[in-house]
């Protein structure tokens, strides 16, 4: 091709179009050219395809309309899409005729056109796709309509899927093909199966006859390797029954005393049968279900109630088997009994497992506790006197929280509390104690139901409603836990406020229960929360049991959160002007830190609220100097806290924050000035480790060091006697803070946040595109710049889109053309015969006429 | 002959009017209605009819004092008698305004003495009014400022908009004008007025009322803004909230009149006291805050000074502080970046004298009062980081941009000034959240964790 082009004429040729032409002809060697002429008599080009083409070629480059040359005026730098130089114009067109003929022509055929048949045949008139696609695709088709057939889509394994025959799978039999004598068919449809070459009846016998020969020599050699296995099992297995019966059996081995053994049949039906005399594993009791447990528990109350009842009613009790039953509950025999803390969800298995493996351990281990407790609960059923100091000892050995001191005087109150709460017949009432409970669905219903119940049978009362409705019995049980739980918060308050000790059983209960609808929980919380934001003052107690309860280190909380935020409100902007305000400010830092103490986050309202605190115990009696610390702190809050000022004598001994302090009104004592002021210095210590990693550790603390200076000059200022009890503190605290602020001032280095690498100073030389194109829209603007290209395409379709309507236009206005001619032609020709038929008949009669007057006149 | 008699006679009523102590409060009371409708009538009444029989426009400015001064120093004064005599007449007529700011400011004046008052009807001349100028001036300024504050048209500048007048203005208004009709005496009677009141002993409340608005409704429409330096300067300087209140008037002197300042930097960096962040102006004082320290001619120990205070108070402050701390000095950072080294420092490297720095030692002395000498440069930010551990989320979320890359040109400061509490708070609990509140793992066995805080020092 390339050597037609540089024969085609060139601008700058001078030759005549007939010279030239020749010329071409004869390099393309088509033409004899004379030089070769002698020498060889054969054209080079023997083959007639390849001398069409070039002729073709050399055709086409001479006609000078077929051409379409795009002549560029300039090189235009970065033009991407560079239009072909030259078009064959006359190629194309017929190309776009070809294509309108298949498609546009078809359908100008069938236009009008009603009924008939319509090929589906894949690919049969669809010229645009290769011949390896057409095939392709039908045979895709062909696998999805056997598939249809395929009734049978389990995914069983073993079953016979497809076309069977004779119970077999078709693919089986072509597989292995064994022959199958009772099936005469068998050899024919084999043969059917291969269309290319038809065997002959003896062909196929003979290659049956070979395969079973085959197959047989198979199962001989298998058979072989069996025994030989076999053999060497036996070889074996004498080695082993000499370890098995080596007291019995105490012959030497060794291939001489193998083989005599061997041969010994009789001894080895022995052996077996005395095997069979074997002691054997005996069937277990099944494990209960835990839901089978619960239930059983569940049961085993509300007969109890039906026996409790009968008994009240005067009837006879038939409590025989049911103590007997009961005697059963033992620590000891039980296997699963459902405790008061089972959820029969996550955490339910553990107590158990572990407390077995715990048995020497403390006795301050929950598990057992609970366990201690659900004996005394079985010894209340029973009725056996159980006193409640022994109760109580109990539940002390198991919360063992406090120091000594503390510990007895909450048994103290505790117990007068017991005393003050319990309805005059208290002793008889522990009997009279209910099985079953309606469950409460609201704190009104709750109050109701526990009515004159001491807060151990209250908790009872909590156990026995968590086994009756446990979550696993019903569905709707879910409901009333969570209920319970929502109530159950409601009544910590009320225990906390009459200092009821038991709180940290009910914390338990509360604490398990919120899991059975956390969502619910949650949500109730919140408004709790949204509540105590209203409020002048947060309900501390929940705050406390909220950090508890939920997980409070997370970055977000939706309880806990809202909670600090709340919490801070109220510690940055009461005025503390009485000691209930100042005893939940403590209170509430208590909870702050509890809920900072895994996180350690920053609570500055916390600190601020210590410090001014701290300081206020000892400002003196000048409000408006100057208070240490770079806490902010109004002259309000000034004047409201000198109720805090020490000015008298140091206590004999300093006592605690009592939590009584927050339900009364009471004025400020001089001792509680102290026992807040040890509070302050507990929290400050408290805090002082929690933020120990604090970057800002030196700044938050340092003015502390200045406060507690004042604190110690205060106290020594003073003639108290008994100072040396709280100096003794301060001083202890100081040195632990000038000992941390020391480590902190080692640990101190500058910041070096910005660790990434440096941002780039801004430029202002225009941005350079190393290779530009006309064609790529540098518009920064990324909306405007598409929409550019948006609307140019467009255009260029549009434009494509008129060019082809009116080219196929042309087509349909050529075809109809053709057509009619055709049509025309045709009429043309019919009348043509008509008319030449006609015409002979009009010659003949005419002959025939003349024949008869010639006759006539020959006649005449 | 007649009406000259007549007026006389009503001048007589009102002076009777005026005088007797019983009918004073009932004056008062009804102002607005009949009686107090009508001494203003008489009022027009009587420039109308001195017009008449002299030919010149006068205002009866005599009668209108004693109106004024009878009203402004009356203690029973209702709200409504005040908002009245400030939107019914003031607000509508510019005479009456015009010469309300007169009287004010004459009464106001120190050496006003009611005897000695030029005039000619003796009538006026009661001991009563010297008895309430001294004894209740309290009630005079409460009074003056309450009506001036209720008026809210501002001294007219063209004289074709002074149109409206309570004694009519006659077409004819003689030879020489009257200073009613005058813009400059207009502007001139409201700078004096509220100048007289400024000087008298302010109330705390009225003093942050006008200190909050001086700077819109009174600065622009006084004559010579600068007489107010005084008065700024002194609130300016009394420290505390005041000051705060005062800086608005003062930046609008600054940089509307070219006041000079000396020591400006030095007082607004000891504005910045621990109270800051609580006190209920601080949006209002960081938004100024924020111009003043935008110049980027400002020196690096000045910016880094204020940054590392703002940081210092952060510490200490409620989120709504903590959260205006940050991108205010996010936005001094990004804007000086000289300061750089506040968060990024390399080791042993001083920017100034390329000394070698001992690491752990914070030079900066927060007492210091003068920027210059606190050695702020040579100090950190680890306030700032450590709000990077904020209890609250998106103070520390936002404490944490100091360790990104400066992409962000700047914060709008004005995003984070009105955060309080109860917005935090609102914010966080009504956002729904699909997964239930994640609970403690190991749910509590008791009402007080073994180890708690709480064991230390509480007790039942």
């Amino acid at each position: 091709m390339a050597k037609n082009r540089t024969a085609a004429p060139g601008k700058g040729s001078n030759k005549s179009a007939l010279k030239q032409l020749r010329s071409a002809l004869s390099t393309a060697g088509i033409t004899k050219q004379h030089k070769q002429k002698k020498k060889a008599q054969k054209p080079p080009h023997a083959n007639s395809v390849d001398r069409r083409q070039k002729l073709q070629s050399i055709q086409s480059s001479f006609n000078p309309f077929d051409m379409k040359i795009n002549k560029t005026k300039f090189d235009i730098m970065g033009l991407k899409s560079k239009k072909k130089s030259e078009v064959n114009v006359a190629v194309a067109r017929q190309k776009a005729v070809e294509k309108r003929k298949q498609t546009l022509g078809r359908e100008l055929r069938e236009t009008g056109r009603v009924g008939g048949i319509s090929d589906r045949r894949i690919g049969e008139h669809a010229w645009w796709m290769a011949p390896e696609e057409k095939m392709l695709k039908r045979f895709t088709l062909e696998r999805q309509k056997s598939s249809v057939y395929n009734l049978d889509n389990s995914d069983v394994e073993g079953e016979i899927t497809g076309l069977t025959h004779y119970g077999r799978a078709i693919d089986e039999i072509n597989e292995f093909s064994e022959p199958d004598d009772n099936d005469p068919v068998e050899g024919e449809r084999f043969v059917m199966d291969e269309p290319d070459r038809k065997k002959t009846k003896t062909e196929v016998m003979l290659e049956l006859v070979a395969k079973s020969k085959a197959h047989k020599a198979e199962r001989q050699l298998a058979q072989q390797q069996d025994d030989s296995i076999r053999q060497e099992l036996d070889d074996d297995f004498d080695s082993v029954r000499a370890l098995l019966f080596a007291d019995s059996d105490s012959k030497p081995m060794g291939k001489a005393a193998m083989g005599e053994d061997y041969g010994d049949g009789e001894s080895y039906d022995a052996r077996v049968r005395e095997l069979g005399f074997e002691r054997r594993a005996r069937p277990q009791d099944r494990l209960k279900t835990e839901e089978e447990a619960v239930r059983e528990e569940k049961e085993r109350l509300e007969r109890m109630e039906r026996h409790r009842v009968r008994r009240m009613q005067g009837g006879a009790s038939d409590t025989e088997d049911d103590d007997s039953e009961n005697e059963g509950w033992g620590v000891g025999q039980r296997k699963r009994v459902p405790e008061a803390d089972d959820l029969g969800d996550d955490f339910v298995g553990g107590d158990d497992d572990i407390g077995g493996l715990r048995e020497g351990m403390s006795s301050g281990d929950s598990s057992e506790e609970e366990e201690g407790e659900e004996e005394e609960e079985e010894a209340e059923a029973e009725g056996s006197e159980a006193s409640n100091e022994e109760e109580e000892e109990g539940e002390e050995d198991g919360s063992d929280l406090s120091s000594d001191e503390s510990e007895n005087e909450r048994a103290e109150q505790g117990a007068a509390a017991q005393s003050a709460s319990l309805p005059p017949n208290s002793a008889t009432a522990e009997h009279e104690l209910p099985y079953t409970f309606a469950a409460p669905a609201d704190y009104a219903e709750w109050a109701q139901l526990i009515h004159g119940y001491s807060t151990d049978q209250q908790l009872t009362v909590v156990r026995r409603l968590r086994t009756l409705y446990h979550i696993r019995l019903a569905p709707q049980n879910k409901e009333k836990l969570a209920a319970l739980a929502i109530i159950l918060l409601e009544h910590l308050t009320v225990l906390i406020k009459s200092r009821d000790q038991r709180v940290d059983e009910f914390v338990k209960h509360v604490g398990e229960l919120a899991a059975v609808d956390a969502e619910r929980f949650g949500e109730h919380c919140r408004q709790l929360v949204a509540e105590m934001m209203q409020s002048e003052e947060p309900n501390v107690v929940l705050a406390r049991v909220f950090v508890a309860v939920f997980s409070a280190s997370d970055r977000f909380h939706p309880v806990v959160t809202p909670m600090l935020v709340a919490i801070g409100r109220f510690l940055g902007q009461t005025l503390f002007a009485t000691r209930r305000k100042i005893t939940m400010g403590l209170v509430l830092v208590g909870v702050v830190h509890e809920a900072q103490r895994l996180a350690r986050r920053l609570v500055p309202e916390a600190l601020n609220f210590l410090f001014a605190t701290l300081v206020a115990t000892v400002a003196g009696p000048e409000i408006d100097g100057y208070w240490p610390g770079e806490y902010p702190l109004s002259r309000r809050q000034r004047l409201a806290y000198s109720i805090l000022t020490i000015d008298g004598e140091c206590p004999e001994e300093i006592g605690p924050v009592r939590w009584s302090w927050l339900y009364d009104n009471g004025a400020v004592a001089e001792s509680d000035k102290y026992a807040v002021l040890s509070a302050c210095l507990c929290l400050c210590r408290r805090f002082i480790d929690a933020y120990f990693s604090l970057p800002a550790f030196i700044e938050l603390f340092e003015p502390l060091t200045q406060i507690l200076t004042n604190v110690a000059d205060r106290l020594s200022r003073s003639p108290t006697p008994n100072k040396q009890l709280i100096s003794a503190r301060v001083s202890e605290l100081q040195a632990h803070l000038a000992e941390q602020l020391r480590e902190a001032h080692q640990l101190r280095a500058p910041l070096t946040l910005q660790r990434h690498k440096p941002l780039a100073i801004s430029q202002v030389a225009p941005k350079f595109e190393s290779s530009y194109s006309l064609d790529v829209h540098y518009d920064p603007d990324r909306e405007r710049n598409e929409s550019v290209k948006l609307r140019r395409q467009i255009n260029r379709e549009k434009r494509g889109a008129v060019r082809e309507l009116r080219r196929d236009a042309q087509f349909v206005a050529g075809e109809r053309l053709r057509a009619q001619r055709e049509k025309d032609s045709m009429y043309k020709e019919k009348m043509k015969k008509a008319w030449g038929v006609l015409e002979d008949d009009q010659s003949q009669m005419k002959k025939l006429d003349r024949r008869l007057i010639k006759e006539r006149k020959g006649k005449i | 002959e007649e009406s000259q008699a007549l007026i006389d006679r009503v001048h007589e009523w009102e002076s009777g009017v005026l005088r007797s102590q019983q009918n004073l409060n009932d004056i008062v009371e009804i102002f607005g209605a009949a009686e107090g409708e009508m001494l203003l009538q008489m009022l027009e009444k009587e420039g109308h009819s001195a017009y008449k029989s002299s030919g010149v426009y006068t205002f009866p400015n005599s009668s209108f004092l004693a109106i004024v001064e009878l009203v402004l120093n009356n203690s029973a004064a209702s709200d409504h008698l005040l908002r009245t005599l400030a939107e019914s007449y003031a607000n509508s007529y510019d005479d009456l305004r015009f010469y309300f700011y007169r009287n004010v400011a004459k009464i106001a004046s120190p050496d006003y003495d009611p005897f000695k008052r030029s005039n000619n009807k003796p009538g006026f001349n009661g001991g009563t009014r010297v008895k309430l100028l001294t004894e209740e001036s309290s009630v005079f300024i409460k009074n003056a400022f309450t009506v001036m504050n209720l008026i809210r048209v501002t001294p007219k500048k063209d004289i074709m908009d002074i149109t409206d007048f309570w004694v009519r203005m006659p077409d004819d208004v003689g030879e020489t004008e009257p200073s009613v009709l005058s813009p400059v005496a207009h502007k001139k009677a409201f700078s004096e007025a509220w100048l007289a009141l400024l000087r008298l002993p302010l109330t705390p409340d009225i003093y942050k009322q006008v200190l909050l608005t001086m700077h819109k409704r009174i600065i622009p429409h006084m004559a010579d803004p600068k007489s107010l330096m005084d008065f700024l300067s002194n609130s300016y300087d009394s420290g505390g909230p005041t000051s705060l209140l005062a800086l608005n008037g003062l930046f609008t002197l600054i940089t509307e009149y070219n006041l000079n300042y000396p020591q400006f930097y030095e007082k607004l960096y000891a504005l910045l006291d621990r109270n800051l962040f609580h006190v209920k102006f601080r949006a209002r004082f960081f938004r100024l805050l924020e111009v003043f320290l935008e110049s980027s001619h400002l020196p690096a120990y000045l910016i880094a000074a204020f940054a590392k205070r703002i940081s210092r108070l952060a510490l200490s402050a409620p989120p709504s502080g903590a959260v205006i701390a940050i991108p205010m000095v996010y936005n001094l950072l990004k804007a000086h970046p000289s300061c750089m080294v506040l968060i990024h420092r390399i080791p042993g490297y001083d920017p100034e004298s390329g000394e070698k720095i001992a690491e752990n030692v914070d030079p900066y002395m927060p007492t210091e009062s003068d920027p210059a000498k606190c050695m702020a440069l040579h100090s950190s930010l680890w306030e700032l980081e450590t709000l990077q551990h904020h209890y609250y989320p998106n103070i520390a979320t936002l404490a944490s941009i100091l360790n990104e890359p400066f992409y962000k040109p700047k914060f709008t400061l004005e995003d984070f000034l009105d955060h309080t509490y109860t917005t935090f708070f609102e914010s966080d609990i009504s956002r729904k959240s699909k997964k239930a509140a994640a609970q403690a793992t190991q749910p509590p066995t008791s009402f007080l964790r073994p180890g708690d805080a709480l064991n230390d020092f509480m007790a039942y």
